[in-house]
């Protein structure tokens, strides 16, 4: 029997996997949108671009290209040294059975971790690419100037991101001479050649205004980042490179299924995984708490409690962006736009904030809850927040002399909202993370409104909602 | 005591892309333990599952005399995945009140802190689940379900990642359950622990799922294990 070399063994394992899960992939988009409609789009965009380009204003003078290479080289070698610093998670990640197959066992590391690096590069030099395919176009009509290399400078730089981070992250705190010196070499480099590019107008990006060849220089960088991150496995892995993979994976599998799913990953869930990447101990214990209920609290006060649990343990900044985001909505309703693109506007703002406001999901097949004590449990403390927010904002209105009754219709209509966010997703079995229920909820939380004035009678705009809020609230079980 | 059984499936079948994973299972269990067994595949997670209304299924499942999807069923059992089901936002603390609460048995609580600080995890109350062993998890599962009275306990392969003395302490908790007068459904493939527990003197009862039926292969309850027994558990 011939024995079969480890490095051939990978690239077996990923070329097998690969194609597997391209095929998957070719079919999943065949099923869901359809290649022809795929081909069809990317026609479209084509036409959109030239037609874009045609349609951009033109100046009787090029506007003066005198500051593009202070901006264009601080630019770039900010977003390089920045990349040289983000030292705690790597750029790239295993998955969960590659971790186990292949990082775990004798195989190189080069080997195992050429696909992944040479993937993250050749994904962000495309998104490069594209903008500064852009830019090239945009420069020969405002500036006047040629600039074929911007693209494969932006995508160069934006590929060498990834060597530059890996290198950092490699380095941190071990032993891994290798990284710290390709490290080192790289950021004197970029430093140096961003300032020359600003100064003699030569240098890191001057394929952004400069038609000479040599202004590849990224090209050149990209090449030794490459080699770099090469040189920084020969010894293996990073120490934490393993665990962390594991944790990467679970965030990437979990953006993956809610694009899919067309909902927001859960941020309770996604706060969790990440304070355990880094280590943080508010992934072992919380940092915050409420009291415990009392022992003979009902089950819908146990609910409401972990709802409540749930929305104080989030970061203070996530809670006070929660809180204008609600004032934001609640006088959104005295703004004068109105009509359909006030109807779609307010809809919109509603259909962002009500996810934010709910209380986590809680399977009640297998546990005594009743639907109604779920349901109410859910939104009880997001109902508090508004209500809360909505005092402030009558105290507001009152003292700036403006008229009440909008602000009270904004916090009625949150309210309305949240009770049929939470309804929308338990009867359409949706999350209530996802865009179906949380437009659906929003639309339908911004008909009474929209009825009543259409029949003339918007004075009982208020009168409805706080019905349907209460019908809403039987018990339905 | 109500010669009512606590658990009672007519006929149940069960079928899964286009797959018969049951055919025509009939149980009556009273209070006793039940020792569910059968090859990988067999079915036993299945017929768990099923009868803890996870499931669709045809045939009749009854719980104290209630469908298992109902709310008078579901505040008279507790079912253990194998795979711990815990709220990962709450800590050790707080899901003992949350359990206990939601069961509407304030008494429950501490019960489940006595079994938490016999598993050797009194000291861990105050951390999130998430950060703990597949062991730990599964005792904080056990001791949510241990400390609950209710009539019925089902239990899917319970046993797996636990230590040994904490293997003892859920033989012996169990045994407990069956003889203060409820009912225990547990699937398991460790023979040796099926004898310990079979021997404890309590009602028992091992049963087989194979070729998508239930047989009982019963061993005498509550007396002697038969050898021969033990030797296809532990096959």
């Amino acid at each position: 029997m011939t024995p079969v070399r480890s490095e051939s063994a990978t690239r077996f394992a990923r070329r097998l996997s690969l194609a597997r899960g391209f095929s998957s992939w070719a079919v999943y988009v065949g099923k869901a949108i359809g290649w022809g409609t795929v081909l069809w789009m990317i026609g479209w965009v084509v036409v959109a671009i030239i037609a874009g380009a045609e349609v951009l204003p033109k100046f009787k003078q090029p506007i003066s290209t005198k500051w593009l290479p202070i901006i264009f080289s601080s630019l770039a070698g900010l977003w390089l040294l920045f990349s040289a610093s983000r030292s705690s998670t790597p750029p790239i990640n295993l998955n969960g059975r590659d971790v186990y197959r292949l990082a775990l066992t004798a195989e190189d590391a080069r080997e195992v971790l050429d696909w992944p690096l040479w993937f993250a590069r050749v994904f962000r030099f495309a998104v490069a690419f594209i903008l500064g395919v852009v830019w090239t176009v945009v420069a020969t009509y405002w500036f006047d100037i040629f600039t074929p290399f911007a693209a494969i400078t932006l995508g160069c730089i934006a590929a060498l991101t990834v060597d530059l981070e890996w290198l950092a992250y490699s380095a941190r705190g071990t032993e891994n001479t290798a990284a710290r010196a390709w490290l080192n070499a790289l950021v004197l480099v970029v430093a140096v050649s961003s300032v020359a590019g600003g100064v003699l107008g030569f240098g890191l990006a001057s394929g952004f205004w400069n038609l000479n060849p040599l202004g590849l220089l990224p090209v050149a960088l990209l090449v030794l980042g490459v080699i770099g991150s090469r040189a920084s496995l020969t010894r293996g892995y990073p120490p934490r490179f393993a665990a962390q993979s594991q944790v990467l994976s679970t965030l990437r599998s979990m953006m993956l299924m809610s694009l899919v799913a067309r909902s927001r990953p859960d941020p309770d869930q996604h706060r969790r995984l990440r304070d355990q990447l880094l280590g943080r101990v508010s992934s072992i214990r919380p940092t915050r708490s409420l009291p415990l209920p009392a022992p003979d609290s009902s089950v819908l006060l146990a609910v409401a409690w972990r709802s409540a649990l749930t929305l104080y343990r989030r970061p203070v900044f996530d809670q006070i962006g929660l809180v204008l985001q609600l004032a934001f909505v609640v006088f959104s309703s005295i703004s004068t736009v109105s009509g359909v693109g006030g109807f779609l506007l307010r809809a919109l703002a509603l259909g962002f904030l009500l996810p934010r406001l709910v209380g986590p999901a809680m399977p009640i097949i297998s546990t005594p809850i009743r639907t109604s004590e779920r349901s109410l449990g859910r939104t009880l403390p997001g109902l508090a927040i508004i209500g809360l927010v909505g005092v402030i904002a009558l105290l507001v209105s009152s003292l700036l002399n403006y008229p009440l009754e909008p602000a009270l219709l904004g916090i009625s209509r949150t309210m309305l909202g949240l009770l049929l966010l939470e309804k929308v997703a338990t009867w359409a079995g949706f999350a209530s993370t996802g865009v179906e229920a949380s437009t659906s909820a929003a639309s339908l939380a911004l008909v009474p409104a929209a009825l009543l004035e259409t029949f003339g009678v918007g004075s009982y705009t208020l009168t409805a909602q706080v019905v349907v809020m209460m019908i809403l609230l039987l018990p339905t079980d | 005591m109500s010669d009512a059984p606590i658990l009672k499936l007519v006929d149940l079948e069960v079928v899964l892309a286009r797959t018969q994973i049951l055919e025509n299972v009939n149980l009556t269990v009273h209070a006793e333990l039940v020792w569910l067994t059968g090859r990988n595949g067999a079915g036993k997670s299945t017929l768990m599952r099923a009868l803890a209304g996870l499931l669709p299924f045809k045939g009749d499942v009854e719980i104290v005399g209630f469908s298992p999807r109902s709310i008078d069923a579901r505040s008279k059992f507790a079912f253990i995945p194998d795979e711990p089901a815990l709220y990962e936002d709450l800590t050790l603390l707080e899901h003992c009140r949350f359990q206990a609460l939601a069961y509407r048995q304030p008494q429950a609580e501490a019960r489940m802190l006595e079994f938490l600080e016999k598993f050797n995890l009194e000291g861990r109350l105050g951390e999130f689940p998430s950060s703990h062993s597949r062991g730990m998890r599964q005792k904080l599962s056990l001791s949510l379900c241990l400390g609950l009275e209710l009539p019925l306990l089902v239990l899917d392969e319970p046993f797996n990642g636990l230590d040994a003395p904490a293997q003892a302490l859920l033989s012996s908790a169990l045994r407990d359950r069956v003889k203060a007068g409820h009912a225990v459904v547990v699937s398991a493939h460790q023979g040796d622990l099926a004898k310990t527990m079979l021997e404890g003197n309590v009602k028992s009862r091992v049963l087989l799922i194979e070729n998508a039926n239930l047989k009982d292969t019963s061993l005498e309850v509550g007396v002697r294990v038969e050898t021969q027994n033990l030797k296809e558990l532990n096959a």
